[in-house]
């Protein structure tokens, strides 16, 4: 950067503080103040509620959580009953029923 | 400070008056500070409430009335921060390159009516609307408080709050940006 570009931002630094001087507070700068810190106040209360909210919501989730796990536990003895059936049992059945069919064809088809 | 230690506390005890007498005294520098910051006169104002609304409903905070200045330039900082973030996400786009303040400043050189100095105030505000405007808003206020407001490095590590080191690298690094917008207005004929 060359320091003839520096010079013209120090000049222009300078020169914007003159040019930008502080405007004077209007009449109701105050009543205006005033007014906006009690809607402020008077929305004071959402906040609070707010953040309950969401603490509820959290703590419902959590809740919620924890059931359906001991719901899950309750009923973990039934599902490993029904895993007790293994699948190689599963495949041995269908293959009986196919090869019962195949039979019944061929009986069929020799008469 | 422009008010007595014992003001800050008597307001940070809840006393309207002593709050009202606080705002009174720091109200004109507030509001010139926002408008070398945004820029925007019609703005000026609001956001200068906002900064004393946020004074009020913080100053039970503040440690010791002695941090009283740092702390609310910390507030303004903030305050304004927040105002420039907004208008740039309402803009939808980054700032044109033609600020509202050089549109006003255009408007009026057509009329004719103003006077050799109040041009070459309006010229110095278009440039630097142009120039803050193809910086971040980070950088814009950072050179504001030190170039313009004229900020010490200590006063600027108080509203910070960081070491003199980090502040340094800050600031090399935003006038290093501040220079090279000035220098792309500069070729494209801009200024």
């Amino acid at each position: 950067m060359s320091s003839m570009l520096e010079q013209k931002l120090d000049w222009l630094f300078k020169a914007y503080r003159a040019a930008c001087p502080a405007p004077d507070p209007s009449v109701n700068f105050m009543p205006g103040l005033w007014a906006k810190i009690d809607a402020q106040r008077s929305q004071s209360w959402i906040i609070p509620l707010r953040i309950w909210a969401t603490r509820v919501t959290a703590v419902a989730g959590l809740a919620a959580a924890l059931l359906a796990g001991a719901v899950g536990l309750w009923q973990q003895p039934y599902s490993t009953q029904v895993l007790e059936v293994s699948y190689v049992d599963v495949l041995a059945d269908d293959a009986a029923d196919e090869f019962d069919g195949d039979l019944w064809l061929l009986v069929g088809n020799s008469q | 400070m422009l008010v007595e230690p014992e003001t800050i506390v008597r307001a940070q005890a809840g006393d309207l008056s002593a709050f009202n007498q606080v705002v009174t005294a720091y109200r004109s520098r507030v509001l010139g500070t926002v408008f070398r910051l945004i820029g925007r006169p019609a703005d000026v104002e609001d956001v200068t409430q906002d900064v004393f609304v946020r004074l009020y409903y913080s100053l039970d905070q503040l440690r010791t009335p002695e941090a009283f200045e740092p702390w609310l330039h910390r507030l303004t900082v903030n305050t304004t921060y927040d105002y420039l973030r907004k208008r740039r996400r309402s803009a939808g786009v980054p700032m044109a390159d033609l600020s509202e303040e050089q549109v006003v400043a255009a408007d009026a050189a057509e009329s004719g009516k103003r006077h050799g100095d109040d041009k070459q105030q309006d010229q110095v505000r278009q440039v630097v609307g142009a120039l803050f405007a193809n910086i971040s808003d980070e950088d814009r206020i950072l050179l504001t408080l030190k170039e313009i407001e004229g900020l010490s490095l200590k006063e600027l590590q108080k509203v910070y709050n960081v070491k003199e080191n980090a502040l340094k690298v800050r600031l090399f690094r935003a006038r290093k940006r501040a220079l090279k917008a000035l220098e792309d207005l500069k070729e494209q004929g801009k200024i």
